[in-house]
């Protein structure tokens, strides 16, 4: 399933250490918006990793699911393109 | 509701679809940072990726890897694959996973017993002859004007005498006639501006048998590593010679897959110009390789061929390449474990 994490966090250090978080999961489409291709266990790993950083009172993220047919219909305008699941890596 | 937990299981499962990374940048590096394994070179980052979208890592030649690197590879359960620049297979690493040691014990039990042995290496010789003979019929139902009526027909007897084999020395020399025939069909299978002068390997001497070579040094590398994890010994082997020195079993399984995979890829590539004279170079010890950047496009459609999808008739279902490598290892696990008959993968034409 595609995730999509959006985030806004006034502390820098806080801010730093959440990105770090979701490079881990999935790539990095605006400066504060990730998306992430996942299954359920990694989302919930996903999930306790952004709990341990965010504080409830001063911070937000926000994580939309993205159904296989809305994922098809997503309008990029612009730079970028959206996240898939890639065959084969080779370098 | 049941059907749709069904249905978010299979799309989990979709998702859980994982990629193999090919390196052959040389003198680039593997580093890991994060949960996320990164190839530099230099200072530039060439790829960065999460490890959960990999399946195994193929290294050719000169590439570094950190200690940490591999430490993250074996908490995710990636193999590791390290092979030459060309494509020779030097080693693999895997994490000590707890190996399953009731197949074990059960795989080194039936070693030693004869009929077993001599069941499964009739299934695996009957298997192999019996993909070489559709590959070849397939092929000769396309191309009508090439005539090759009479190695159908050959490799058809060839099949028969395996039933009648009683012990494994003879299937050696069955096995070595009817490849002698399916190779000279094969031969002229080849079109274009490529010939076959036959099998030749150690090294390859023609474009042809190097990309023969290369494909079932993949193949190879990917069924004893699933071997390995499925919890094989994978240097036991019952129709391969266990002296060899190398994951015999993954030779053993190797055979049925050849024609309808390997065999097939290269036809495929040559015939319809994927790679022309000038991929290939050879070295001074004149063996013929693949150019690098022809290297990457290769495993482009390696990788298209083993995930493919084709509907198998055994069981009616959605599968590829490399679900039937692991449906068949699981066969054998099977025929180890209960005494079944071990059936052999068999390409429908």
């Amino acid at each position: 399933m595609l995730y999509l994490v959006s985030y806004d966090i006034p502390d820098t250090g806080r801010r730093t250490k959440l990105a770090k978080v979701l490079k881990d999961f999935g790539d990095r489409v605006q400066y504060s918006v990730f998306e992430c291709i996942l299954d359920s266990s990694l989302l919930n790993k996903m999930v306790t990793r952004i709990k341990k950083i965010v504080l409830q009172e001063d911070d937000s993220v926000r994580i939309y699911t993205i159904c296989a047919n809305c994922e098809r219909v997503i309008h990029v305008i612009g730079q970028g393109k959206v996240t898939r699941v890639e065959d084969v890596y080779i370098v | 509701m049941r059907s749709e937990e069904r249905s978010t299981a299979l799309l989990q499962r979709k998702v859980l679809i994982v990629a193999n990374l090919y390196l052959t940048e040389q003198n680039s590096v593997l580093r890991k940072s994060g949960d996320r394994l990164i190839v530099q070179k230099d200072d530039n980052i060439l790829l960065e990726v999460q490890c959960h979208k990999i399946d195994a890592v193929l290294i050719f030649g000169n590439v570094q890897f950190t200690t940490q690197a591999v430490h993250e590879l074996f908490e995710h359960g990636i193999e590791m694959a390290i092979l030459t620049r060309t494509g020779k297979l030097i080693g693999q690493i895997t994490s000590p996973t707890p190996k399953n040691i009731t197949l074990r014990l059960q795989q080194f039990k039936k070693y030693w017993d004869n009929d077993f042995r001599l069941m499964l290496s009739k299934a695996i010789v009957a298997g192999k002859i019996m993909n070489c003979y559709n590959v070849v019929r397939l092929f000769s139902y396309n191309h009508p004007k090439l005539h090759l009526e009479t190695e159908i027909a050959a490799l058809e007897t060839k099949l028969e005498d395996v039933e009648s084999a009683t012990y494994i020395n003879q299937l050696f020399g069955m096995e070595g006639n009817a490849a002698k025939v399916y190779f000279d069909a094969f031969g002229r299978m080849i079109l274009g501006e490529f010939s076959f002068p036959g099998r030749k390997k150690h090294p390859s001497t023609d474009p042809v048998n190097a990309l023969l070579s290369l494909s079932y040094t993949m193949i190879f590398s990917e069924l004893s590593s699933l071997l390995d994890g499925l919890g094989f010994d994978p240097y036991l082997a019952y129709y391969h010679s266990i002296d060899y020195g190398r994951a015999s079993l993954a030779s053993d399984l190797m055979e049925e897959f050849r024609a309808p995979v390997a065999d097939r890829l290269t036809l495929n590539l040559v015939n319809n110009r994927v790679f022309g004279q000038e991929d290939f170079y050879s070295n001074p010890n004149e063996g013929v390789y693949l150019r690098r950047e022809a290297l990457k496009r290769y495993f482009v459609e390696y990788e298209g061929m083993l995930n493919r999808e084709f509907i198998r008739q055994e069981t009616k279902e959605n599968t590829t390449f490399r679900k039937c490598f692991r449906f068949q290892a699981e066969k054998l696990a099977a025929s180890i474990q209960n005494n079944e008959r071990y059936i052999p993968f068999l390409q429908e034409v």
